[in-house]
């Protein structure tokens, strides 16, 4: 039950830093040196380290020789002394100040490091949710990807279901690139953290925060994305795919599974990130095709199924017009009954399960998404209509020779 | 047991001045007439006295809440596919004569120990709704019933007459009015809790607080209890005010005060000054939640920023209302114990009210990572300005030590604890006002540890070091010293197994309000509770000591430390009227090298030589 803290960090980007500020930063840090920005603020957090613990060891130090020495004997009285020293009051009083006008300026300038992303950088949007993340990417695309985080994984992601918890999404990111997020909350508060970024941003539902960072790939060649059967993932160009992998946290309590709402962001080659983007852009997809990315990448698949077993929502298959018994009565799920229960969920709740769907906007899941998850329910349903097929265009006809 | 001068105090002492009347803790009559006597008194020893048994047993609420948090963390929350069987114990089989799998949830300590309807835990959400209130309850407890009115409300309603010479406070009514209004702020919590709880977090943060649809009531309840807590808070300010200012003995100049007077004296400033706006905010939010007036909502237009604005502009100050008490205290503590004129008198004083003063502008720093950089920088910078007059204050402290006559009674002991505690509380302070480590420590652990050491390790230590230094002038009993001090230890133990893991955990990424985390984490989880359990046991064993005290302690001597300040001369426990007669001030309050203490004879407390070219 016991795990040591090392198993399955980030190990493959250690880096070790040099000074002597960097004496014992491991008893602080798992890794070093993801982005120069992390660098800089470890290196400032490990300088008022050891600011501290040389002021706290000669205070400590006065009061031990202190407590010993001047301990009271009986019948001696404490000897005189002065109550009083200007000169060594005003030195205590000033000094102090230099070392908290130096680690100022430093939180100052590092932090501006923080703000401030390169005018170069990919610009992508986040959504915040109780208890969910969504990244959109430059092109439209959202990744559908999720993992249990467990223990025994190849490095955050176990196997789903045991052990862990909920499936938490997975971002593709280019590596060795800026990227700069703008975010947004669709209800209460929420605070993106990158723990080996070292820098969150709050994201409120009322304005727009950004995020940017920039991640090494560079040290992770050992480190290779296995498929689920434990097989290196190869490229078409017949390449395997290093990778990094650095925990999300949501940092400001927002309720019941704030400790649940995690993410990964999955640092790949350029070139892999682009074809994955690719793959899950839905320009150029079937409405079906689109409806499963939907499905994959809005979390629809934390409750429902897509074999008939049952979860914590209806399953999917069979489902598109079927007669289900709701606490309106029996309802036809045709598309309108979809239409209503995405964008209004608790106007007819299913008999058996609990009214646990969150409300989606048309931001979320527009008028073609949702089209796609209609086609996409149509072809797993045994009660869809069949479908027709448009016949053939005509050949055109063959232009007369006169 | 022998310490140091008890035994001497104690055949000096006691008896020195004639009884005209009897203690105040003399009961008037047959058991109904006492309570009423107390029900009804405005005397502020009595109330002093109501205020500490019900701060101690809010504390007692608080920490059942924090050692469920601390349990709960014992073992991360995991779902697990497990193997169905039936009743028989035999392997669950379908149609087809598969293995049926069934999903169970492990590591929901609360969740088993009060289950859900039905009994079966079908989801994380219960266990974390569990733990959520529990958090929640501890630090609303902690913060609006415990520490805030912890050393005011007790120690300084008791000593702050007896330390100006004075028979009671300036309005000893209002006083009364106070603790009533202090009761009831906590029956409103207590009914919030025993409907079920909030899962608010104690800050009550937009729109959270406002829109979650869970128990109107008790959110509502919550509230509006730490809103009447706040007007005790204000009364019991400016009754302090204006006792400082009218009440003084003949004699008793400004500088002539103990330092604890000064510290109270910063203290009711700030919450006469402060109480209000969050008074304010917590009525507005109340009238947000059950009538939607859109100020913090942002569905209705509001902004959850400002909401934060407000909050901090009292609840920052107010971090100082829970410290400066502290620092009064140990003010008083070392120099007693050490037979030694306090260092540098005046600085103590004025940093005081320095802290007061530059602590309403650097609420800002609880925004680093949701307000603009303008603000950020701005409050960054004042916030490395309140360290100074606050580390001024730690060299004032161990200053005095030096060529001092150093006892180390439990008191004491507990001081010098206090400045172990709480300079690790100050020095972790430094990478939460630097912008750029703020950012990454924001909302961990690291801040969880940083405030327990400053809050906890500063004015709970502090306030139960000041009720070892003037327990036996509010009871008239000794205590057992040795069993006091192995109670110190085991505090002193126990605390920093408890939060100074926190400080790792936090660098490392673990975020604080959080059920259930990465097993990375669950290390240093493990021994951070396994420190609470030995917190429990220290408070436990000094409760012990407490009530064998009570019952059987040794009659206290009027001034068993030698202490020179005003209420040393009172009887202990003191007379209805504090003083036989009016005292009038003939020295200073920490004239160790030419006083002899009250109660105590010169052949027992020789006085040192003072060189000529001397200069006090």
């Amino acid at each position: 039950m016991l795990k040591t803290l090392t198993n399955n960090w980030t190990l493959a980007l250690a880096e070790t830093p040099q000074g002597w500020w960097a004496i014992g930063w491991r008893w602080f840090f798992q890794n070093f040196g993801v982005n120069e920005n992390a660098k800089l603020t470890d290196k400032l957090y490990m300088e008022i380290f050891w600011i501290s613990v040389g002021w706290f060891v000669f205070l400590m130090a006065i009061m031990m020789f202190c407590v010993v020495k001047y301990r009271r004997r009986p019948g001696v009285p404490a000897p005189y002394s002065p109550s009083h020293n200007t000169r060594l009051e005003l030195i205590w009083t000033i000094v102090p100040c230099f070392f908290l006008f130096y680690i100022f300026l430093q939180g100052f300038h590092v932090y501006i490091d923080k703000l401030v992303a390169p005018g170069d950088a990919l610009q992508m949007t986040l959504t915040a949710k109780k208890w969910d993340w969504t990244i959109t990417y430059p092109n439209g695309a959202a990744s559908p990807e999720r993992t249990v985080i467990g223990a025994d994984s190849t490095q955050f992601g176990g196997e789903n279901g045991s052990p862990g918890s909920r499936p938490v999404p997975i971002f593709y990111m280019p590596g060795d690139v800026p990227v700069h997020i703008n975010m947004i909350s669709q209800d209460v508060m929420h605070s993106f953290w990158v723990p080996d970024f070292r820098v969150k941003f709050d994201v409120f539902p009322n304005r727009y925060t950004t995020y940017w960072f920039q991640a090494k790939l560079q040290g992770a060649e050992t480190n290779y994305l296995r498929d689920s059967a434990g097989k290196d993932i190869v490229t078409a160009q017949g390449e395997k795919v290093p990778y990094v992998d650095h925990f999300i946290f949501c940092a400001e309590y927002c309720g019941d599974q704030h400790s649940e709402m995690l993410g990964i962001i999955r640092i790949v080659p350029m070139a892999y990130y682009l074809a994955k983007t690719e793959e899950w852009n839905i320009e150029g997809k079937t409405p079906a095709e689109i409806g499963k990315l939907v499905y994959q990448s809005q979390g629809c698949s934390a409750c429902h199924t897509l074999d008939g077993s049952k979860g914590a929502a209806p399953t999917w298959k069979d489902l598109y017009m079927s007669q289900q018994p709701t606490n309106a009565g029996s309802v036809l799920a045709d598309d309108n009954y979809i239409r209503e229960s995405l964008y209004t969920p608790q106007a007819k709740i299913v008999d058996g399960y609990p009214s646990n769907m969150p409300v989606y906007t048309t931001a979320q899941v527009d008028e073609r998404r949702l089209q796609g998850v209609i086609a996409f329910m149509k072809s797993i349903s045994k009660f869809a209509p069949a479908e027709g097929t448009a016949p053939a265009a005509p050949a055109p006809a063959e232009p007369v020779k006169k | 047991m022998t310490t140091l001068d008890n035994s001497r105090a104690h055949e000096l002492g006691g008896g020195g001045h004639g009884h005209h009347e009897g203690s105040y803790l003399t009961p008037k009559g047959g058991f109904f007439t006492t309570v009423w006597d107390w029900a009804t008194t405005v005397d502020h020893k009595k109330i002093g006295v109501m205020y500490l048994f019900a701060v101690l047993f809010m504390f007692f609420l608080g920490g059942l809440a924090a050692l469920a948090v601390r349990t709960e963390l014992l073992d991360p929350v995991r779902t697990e596919l497990v193997k169905a069987v039936d009743a028989a114990g035999k392997p669950l089989l379908d149609a087809d004569g598969k293995q049926v799998m069934k999903t169970v949830i492990t590591g929901q300590t609360l969740a088993r120990w009060i289950p859900p309807k039905g009994g079966e835990i079908t989801s994380i959400d219960y266990g974390n709704q569990l733990y959520n209130r529990a958090f929640t309850l501890h630090g609303a407890i902690m913060v609006f019933m415990v520490i805030i009115p912890s050393i005011p409300a007790s120690l300084g309603n008791f000593f702050i007459p007896l330390m100006l010479g004075a028979k009671d406070v300036a309005f000893p009514r209002l006083n009364l009015l106070s603790w009533y209004i202090y009761v009831t702020g906590s029956i409103f919590a207590v009914c919030s809790i025993l409907l079920g709880g909030v899962d608010t977090g104690w800050t009550f943060y937009t729109p959270y607080s406002t829109t979650t649809d869970a128990e109107h009531a008790n959110v509502v309840l919550m509230v509006l209890g730490a809103f009447i807590l706040g007007f005790s808070s204000i009364l019991t300010g400016l009754n302090f005010v204006v006792t400082v200012h009218k009440l003084r003995a003949p004699g008793m100049g400004w500088f002539d005060m103990p330092l604890f007077i000064w510290a109270m004296y910063s203290t009711s400033i700030i919450q006469v000054l402060a109480t209000p706006v969050i008074g304010i905010t917590l009525l507005l939010l109340v009238f947000e939640r059950m009538f939607k007036i859109g100020i913090f909502d942002p569905a209705l237009g509001g902004d959850p920023v400002l909401y934060q604005h407000f909050f901090w502009f009292y609840s920052h100050p107010v971090v100082y209302v829970m410290i400066l008490p502290a620092f009064g205290v140990i003010s008083e503590i070392i120099p007693v114990h050490t037979h030694k004129k306090i260092f540098g008198y005046r600085a103590v004083a004025f940093a005081s009210l320095g802290v007061a003063l530059v602590s309403f502008l650097v609420w800002g720093h609880h925004m680093f990572a949701s307000s603009g950089e303008l603000g950020a920088t701005v409050f960054s910078a004042l916030t490395f300005l309140v360290a100074i007059p606050t580390a001024v204050k730690v060299f004032n402290w161990i200053a005095t030590l030096y060529k001092g006559s150093i006892a180390l009674t439990t008191p004491m002991l507990y001081a010098l604890m206090f400045l172990f505690l709480f300079s690790i509380g100050g020095l972790t302070g430094l990478p939460l006002g630097a912008l750029a480590t703020d950012l990454h420590l924001h909302d961990s652990y690291f801040v969880v540890a940083h405030f327990h050491y400053v809050m906890m390790g500063g004015t709970i230590i502090t306030f139960i070091a000041g009720l070892h230094h003037w327990w036996p002038k509010m009871f008239g009993k000794m205590y057992n010293q040795f069993w006091a001090s192995t109670g110190a230890w085991t505090v002193f133990i126990g605390f920093n197994l408890t939060f100074f893991t926190q400080f790792f955990l936090g660098t490392q990424g673990m975020p604080r309000r959080y059920a259930s985390y990465v097993s990375e984490y669950q290390t240093l989880h493990i021994w951070s509770t396994i420190g609470s359990y030995v917190l429990l046991l220290g408070f436990l064993i000094h409760l012990f000591v407490f009530i064998h005290s009570l019952v059987a302690g040794r009659k206290a001597p009027a001034n068993p430390w030698g202490g020179l300040t005003l209420e040393w001369e009172a009887e202990s426990p003191p007379i209805e009227h504090n003083f036989a007669h009016e005292p009038i001030v003939t020295h200073g309050p920490y004239d160790y090298e030419t006083t002899v203490p009250p109660h105590w004879s010169a052949k027992d407390y020789p006085l040192p030589h003072i060189p000529a070219n001397a200069h006090h």
